[in-house]
């Protein structure tokens, strides 16, 4: 349900993205449905709700057996309202009643002044929100995404570049590096070429560290296969010298036992 | 169609291509208290504004949802006047007179 777009531009538009709407619809795979309001057409005299924007959807739902739901933007829909009063009873109502009937739903919004959404009410009745930001850094435009809330689930709190193309969406690390080197180039001309040369000399410096590190490694090697060698040196020393003392020993021992021998032979013969 | 419309034609005799005649069209979504007092009202003032030169087609959208999409209906109940051009919208349950008049652009009694 586009606020914004009429059906035909909606079709046009994500024709770009590889989207064929008009194929879409008549394979009753998607229904769209442009509602437009325009405030200054509309009189307001008692009370009133928005019922017909749930039947609407309701009919939408139902002729194509939708499973999701995308309303852009909600913002655009309750400006056209006059009675904020209305406007926030029938947000909750609508959210309360999309879960109910087991829809997934992508609602966008815009950030409000103090809050993540214009009426401060949406972030509260959705399970998620996800937090949408395009910002210039070195003339190089970013679309960043954060996700902000994710009932039931554990989520990563940072900031993440995203991009969008006919491939579908690709959200990149905090690594500039992964987008312009991502799907056809995000950044062109000379921004491009100068984070391009940025990298190559910041690869050049990585490089040149592995190699002395590579080369301290290799000299402590040898320091090391050194100082084995000096170890065994010492050792083999040390052998010998055990050993020709144990030998001295098991001479005197044999020289003691011939000389007992003799001895008694000697007295023997006494 | 299986609109469930009700249509009340009020020609008494009046003659003919000098008064223009009124077309409105009232949305409701089942007989809620609001429809209910949005018709009344509807009725009660155009008896008394516009004796005979109305109709008033009622539209219940739980039995015809695929109507609120050519009038661009949100709001229940909607007051849609179709004729005479401009189309103008009415919404809420009629029961501000001044405004339903001013909306309708049915200048007060002199």
């Amino acid at each position: 349900m586009s606020f914004e777009e009429t059906s035909d531009e909606l079709t046009e538009n994500v024709g770009s993205l590889g989207f064929r709407l008009d194929d879409l619809v008549a394979q009753k795979k998607i229904s769209l449905d442009y509602v437009q309001i325009d405030r200054s057409e509309i009189e307001e005299t008692g009370e009133y709700d928005l019922e017909g924007l749930f039947i609407r959807l309701e009919h939408a739902i139902a002729s194509v057996g939708a499973k999701r739901v995308v309303l852009d933007t909600i913002e655009t829909f309750f400006s056209g309202i006059p009675n904020p009063a209305v406007v926030r009873a029938e947000i909750k109502r609508l959210f309360q009643w999309l879960k109910n009937k087991g829809m997934t739903t992508i609602i966008t919004g815009e950030q409000g002044e103090k809050t993540f959404t214009r009426h401060g009410l949406e972030e509260y009745v959705s399970d998620c929100v996800i937090f949408l930001d395009h910002r210039i850094s070195e003339q190089v435009s970013t679309g960043r995404m954060r996700v902000v809330k994710y009932r039931g689930s554990g989520h990563d709190t940072n900031e993440f570049p995203f991009l969008i193309d006919e491939k579908g969406i690709h959200v990149g690390s905090l690594n500039l590096l992964d987008v312009y080197v991502g799907p056809s180039g995000v950044l062109t001309g000379s921004a491009r070429l100068s984070r391009e040369t940025q990298e190559k000399a910041k690869d050049l410096v990585r490089q040149q560290d592995a190699q002395i590190k590579e080369l301290d490694l290799d000299r402590k090697r040898k320091a090391m296969e050194g100082r084995i060698a000096d170890i065994r040196d010492e050792f083999k020393t040390e052998e010998a010298e055990v050993k020709k003392s144990i030998k001295q020993e098991k001479l005197r021992q044999r020289k003691v036992s011939q000389d007992r021998e003799v001895m008694a032979k000697i007295r023997k013969a006494d | 169609m299986a609109t469930k419309t009700k249509r009340l034609k009020k020609n008494r005799g009046e003659p003919k291509g000098e008064l223009k005649t009124w077309e409105l069209r009232l949305y409701v979504a089942g007989q809620t208290p609001k429809s209910m007092e949005a018709f009344s009202n509807l009725k009660k003032l155009c008896e008394e504004r516009l004796q005979g030169q109305y109709r008033i087609e009622v539209i219940d959208l739980l039995e015809n949802p695929a109507l609120a999409k050519g009038d661009q209906i949100l709001a229940i109940p909607t007051l849609v006047r179709k004729l005479p051009e401009p189309i103008k919208k009415i919404i809420g349950d009629l029961s501000n007179k001044e405004r339903v008049l001013v909306g309708l652009n049915l200048l007060p009694i002199a």
